[in-house]
């Protein structure tokens, strides 16, 4: 190859939220190479599996190249003129018919600010507030619960300063697999003699590097810091200055800890009291201490309350607002955070203003040119698929989601879209859904437009246009617009680039207010809030006061209480999902990816030898994993790593989401799929 | 000199070395991160060793050790005889997918010569793969309380640490539990 | 013209007889001359190197049980001489042997077979008792390692990469 030719741009690993950057090599209109971006500051120039991978999905032969429109059970070519005009047309008669709320839309965590902030612009406009989006699968808990508690639902430091940290409390991640770049920062700190315990009901690779291990029970998290607050409270390990100064609601948390009993918490985590008690003094006594936590946290019917214990244990050791100490919620997709930012959740418009918010949303509806918009919270994920399969959503238009891979209780989704009259998916490939649909779209990916993504530190980073969309795929941002356009609302969507619409977002959303197009490019972009032009950007929230009105952090008591599944004779047992790093959601791209398939190829389920030994499973056997929701067949993994009563399986393959439960959380309405009643036996067939 | 230095107390077994390896020459890694108990990744590659046993065992001298102390494998003259791949200590030689050519580490001789580091020391997410002048390389590596060292064949060459732990994981976790 | 005919005739009779009374007397080849390959069995150690290298694929490995048979199927022979330039062993040598025709086949067929070695873990071929026992006897002069650290002929590529640590202290140990 001759380098000589190559054009390298500075990019944004367009997977995980970790946001690492690399170089792109671009040589005529192709992408030919990538190479390490050492000057990154998140990165350094590392990359997991995925990150080196990311080409390998740019100009593969699976691109959705040209429109597509259902007839019976194939697929027929149109034009985009065509495919715009019917959807449009179809999207205001079902409006017509049946009212705005017949209509949803799913916007994606994979694409960029400007893109998820126009989806949501358009769903509003049109006079719905059913937009949502993955987050609600993963960290909706974590919104809901840290904007309850502190004001301001994202991490609130930056993952490097986790070397800064003495006592690194993780809690439901395994960040070893699921943000393998952040395992470099907190190697860094464990190297500088930081106390690192992990609280998993697996051994996962982020178990390996602990120095204690909290082998917990899937869905027992409240009652575990509930007791480790006990703890604290007790021993009078609190910063009572903190807690004096900067927080609200210690005496209901006090009043709450006054019925936990240690010995209980014991009994429902599986965690000896004397563990417990050192995981309380290590967290409480730290200089600084961090609590890193993903999935295993947010992913249950008890998503916020989990959450909420968390701030709480924060708030009372004031490990919070200062280098080293703070919440780290890591989150899975590249614009995951930005999604969130921009409003694409059906309660609250772009700055997390709620729907609700009389004032605030008037002020926004007055900057689209409107005087109104719609009041009423719309539908979540999970309740758009309900709402389709009882007849009231009659249209879902898709942007990048993968719901039947994805989303809990796939069967029930299925019935779902099936029942609904209009189905529009926008993608880059032929995914599962888009078999699906009424029209397929063929979008541009990451590398084919431009666009800002934020990290889960906030990092807003640009990603710069490489190379041109094969066919006829657009990038989402235009065909977003033009269906605004064609549906009546020409003169909101002027946009002739996605820096015009990064325009108008830093009139709309606060804390984007300084991160123009011409700033954010910069190598490693701005960290929000960002209020204005001349302000450099915040690595570290809650230094002064809280994000809540008052300012201070809201400690809120929450009583355990019990996952929606629990094991019973003909389900005995707890089957948890979760990541693998070599895989990447729905897999629709890495499973297109040699390098990645070749070392994960299928669908797996741990078992401990002592359940595998009880039902004659042999490591390697085909065996038939069922849930009162159904069954997948798959391997049968014997391994040391999880307890006897616990199975996991990754969710990237079709098959697991068969099997996981749709119980929501009453707040954030975020499924619980780490917990589901499960048995397990030889495959019949 | 310069040497890869691989500290295995901080591997999490993701394998982006191998992908990145993998990337770099045609295909295939010369790099293979093995998982021992479901709990401990050992990622090896040539060691470049000092007394280096592929290189006695090749009947052609095919296998040369450039000025640099490299290790490497002049594909062009091997003789898919597989002798060194049998002598190699550390299993890291291994003849292509047709069994025509021997192929190994060799340190990305071609992003050395245009001043890049290897393209697995890059990547690494944990810094477990480093590479740098021998001698400071086993400061570094003297300095990791609680590790091992142990070496190549012979005095120089790749430089490891591992975990001296007295449990695994599993066992640390499993204490922890009922 | 017939005159000119003549000529010719002339000088072709003095010129005397030029070709060989073979069969009836021996036909002798010229130096480098490539007949048949003729396997010395006693020097091969059954590496595969002239398979790999014989572009007309004569050379054929099967590798079941203990056993390494080794067909050379001389029948498709191009006479090239590349097993010969790889053979590390001078094994193979292509002779002056060129009277090959035969009503039979099998008389262009050779077989050689060697005792194979298979990785004490995990069973996978290693390769044939000849190459190890070679490498085994040269290795510590060669190398400076001695007989008893070396511990790793018997294993799989795969095997010893799962040991190699192992396989480091214990080439650490008498120096420390
Ligand atoms: S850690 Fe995340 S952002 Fe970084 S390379 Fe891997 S997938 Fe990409
Ligand atoms: S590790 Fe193996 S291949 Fe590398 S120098 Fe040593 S003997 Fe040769
Ligand atoms: S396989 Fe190639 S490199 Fe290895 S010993 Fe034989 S000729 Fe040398
Ligand atoms: S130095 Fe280069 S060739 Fe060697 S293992 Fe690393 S990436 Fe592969
Ligand atoms: S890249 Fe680093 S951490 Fe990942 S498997 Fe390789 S050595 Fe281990």
């Amino acid at each position: 190859m001759n380098q000589q030719h190559i054009n390298w741009v500075p990019s944004v690993c367009p997977f995980c939220g970790v946001g690492c950057g690399f170089l792109a090599g671009v040589d005529r209109g192709r992408l030919v190479a990538l190479e390490y971006l050492i000057e990154h500051p998140v990165s350094e120039g590392a990359l997991c599996p995925k990150g080196n991978a990311a080409l390998d999905t740019v100009h593969h032969a699976d691109r959705l190249l040209h429109p597509l429109k259902r007839v019976g059970d194939g697929f027929e070519r149109i034009s985009w003129d065509q495919a715009l005009q019917e959807i449009a047309e179809r999207i205001l008669e079902i409006r017509e018919a049946h009212g705005p709320n017949a209509l949803a839309f799913l916007a994606s965590a994979k694409c960029s600010n400007e893109e998820n902030y126009l989806m949501q612009k358009w769903a509003r406009l049109v006079g719905t507030n059913s937009v949502d989006h993955c987050a609600r699968l993963c960290h909706a808990s974590t919104v809901a619960g840290l904007g309850k508690t502190l004001g301001a639902g994202a991490m609130t430091n930056p993952v490097t300063d986790t070397v800064n940290a003495d006592c690194i409390f993780v809690i439901g991640s395994n960040y070893a697999e699921c943000h393998p770049v952040a395992a470099r920062w907190v190697g860094d700190a464990l190297e500088q003699g930081a106390f690192l315990m992990v609280a998993d009901p697996r051994v996962t690779p982020t178990v390996w590097h602990a120095d204690l291990c909290l082998q917990l029970r899937p869905g027992s998290d409240v009652a575990l810091i509930n007791g480790m607050m006990k703890i604290i409270v007790e021993a009078g390990l609190c910063n009572e200055e903190f807690i004096g100064s900067r927080t609200s609601g210690l005496e209901q948390l006090r009043e709450l800890l006054q019925t936990v009993e240690l010995s209980e918490v014991e009994e429902i985590s599986g965690v000896p009291a004397d563990a417990i008690e050192e995981a309380a003094r290590h967290y409480a006594t730290a200089e600084a201490s961090v609590i890193m936590w993903s999935m295993g946290i947010t992913q249950h019917i008890t998503g916020t309350d989990n959450v909420m214990s968390l701030a709480n244990l924060a708030l009372i050791t004031g490990h919070l607002g200062r280098p080293g100490a703070g919440l780290m919620p890591l989150r899975g997709q590249s614009n995951v955070q930005g999604a969130c930012d921009m409003g694409a959740l059906s309660n609250v418009l772009p700055g997390y203003v709620a729907v609700t918010d009389f004032e605030r949303r008037r002020q926004i509806a007055a900057k689209w040119g409107v005087t109104e918009l719609p009041t009423a919270r719309g539908l979540t994920v999970v309740e758009m698929m309900n709402a389709a399969a009882s007849g009231d959503l009659h249209s879902l238009y898709v942007m990048g989601e993968n719901p039947i891979v994805s989303d809990p209780n796939v069967q029930h989704v299925r019935q779902g879209l099936d029942n609904i009259d209009l189905l529009v998916v926008q993608d880059i490939f032929m995914t599962e859904t888009a078999e699906l649909a009424d029209y397929v779209l063929p979008a541009a990916l990451w590398a084919e437009k431009s666009g800002s993504y934020t990290s889960t530190e906030r990092r807003v980073q640009w990603q710069p246009t490489l190379v041109a969309p094969p066919g006829e795929a657009l990038p989402d941002w235009q065909i977003i617009c033009e269906m605004g356009r064609r549906t009546g609302y020409a003169d909101c969507f002027p946009f002739a680039s996605p820096g015009d619409i990064l325009t108008e977002i830093n009139t709309v959303s606060p804390a984007y207010g300084g991160i123009t197009p011409e700033r954010v490019q910069a190598l490693g972009g701005l960290i929000w809030p960002c209020p204005d032009e001349d302000h450099p950007g915040t690595p570290i929230l809650h230094q002064e006061k809280f994000g809540t009105e008052d300012g201070l952090g809201h400690i809120t008591p929450t009583p355990y209480r019990p996952p929606a599944e629990t094991p019973d004779e003909q389900y005995p047992l707890t089957l948890t999902t979760g990541r693998l790093v070599l895989h990447y959601n729905s897999g629709s791209m890495t499973r297109r990816t040699k390098a990645l398939l070749s070392r994960e190829p299928r669908l797996f389920v741990e078992i401990s030898a002592a359940d595998a030994a009880e039902r004659g499973i042999e490591d390697g056997e085909l065996v038939r994993v069922a849930t009162c929701r159904g069954y997948t067949d798959c391997v049968a993994r014997v391994v040391p790593t999880v307890a006897a009563g616990v199975v996991f399986m990754p969710f990237h393959f079709s098959g697991t989401n068969i099997l996981t439960s749709d119980a929501l959380d009453p707040t954030a309405k975020i499924p619980e799929y780490k917990v589901a009643a499960c048995q397990i036996e030889k495959s019949p067939r | 000199m310069n040497v890869l230095y691989l500290d295995l107390n901080r591997c999490i077994y993701c394998r982006a070395c191998e992908v990145a390896c993998e990337r770099e020459h045609g295909g295939v890694s010369r790099i293979f991160v093995t998982l021992l108990d479901w709990t401990e990744p050992v990622p090896v590659a040539c060691r470049h060793c000092e007394k280096h046993p592929c290189v006695e065992a090749c009947p052609v001298d095919a296998i040369e050790v450039t000025d640099e102390g490299a290790v490497i494998i002049h594909t062009n003259k091997c003789i898919s005889c597989g002798l060194c791949v049998i002598a190699c200590p550390f299993g890291v030689i291994e003849l292509d997918k047709a069994g025509k050519i021997a192929d190994k580490c060799d340190l990305c001789a071609h992003r050395l010569a245009d001043g890049r580091q290897p393209a697995c020391v890059l990547t690494c997410p944990t810094r477990c793969i480093q590479y740098g002048e021998f001698e400071e390389i086993m400061a570094r590596a003297r300095a990791k309380p609680g590790l091992t060292l142990v070496s190549a064949v012979g005095e120089t060459g790749t430089v490891v640490t591992m975990p001296d732990r007295p449990a695994g994981a599993v066992q640390k976790a499993t204490s922890g539990s009922d | 013209m017939i005159i000119g005919k003549l000529k010719e005739a002339i000088i072709c009779l003095r010129a005397g007889r030029v070709t060989l009374r073979y069969p009836f007397e021996p036909s002798v080849v010229p130096e480098g001359f490539h007949g048949q390959p003729q396997l010395d069995i006693d020097k091969c150690t059954g590496c595969g190197a002239c398979s790999m290298a014989c572009p007309a694929r004569c050379i054929e490995i099967t590798d079941e049980a203990d056993q390494r048979t080794m067909l050379y199927c001389l029948d498709r022979c191009s006479y090239c001489a590349r097993c010969q330039e790889v053979c590390p062993e001078e094994a193979i040598v292509l002779s002056s042997e060129f009277e090959l025709a035969t009503d039979s086949v099998d008389d262009l067929r050779v077989t050689a077979r060697f005792d194979l070695v298979r990785c004490e873990e995990c069973g996978e071929v290693v390769g044939t008792r000849r190459e190890i026992e070679k490498l085994a006897a040269e290795m510590p002069e060669k190398t400076g390692i001695s007989v008893d650290q070396i511990s790793w002929l018997q294993l799989c590529a795969e095997c010893k990469r799962k040991r190699s640590l192992e396989t480091a202290r214990d080439l650490q140990a008498p120096e420390q």
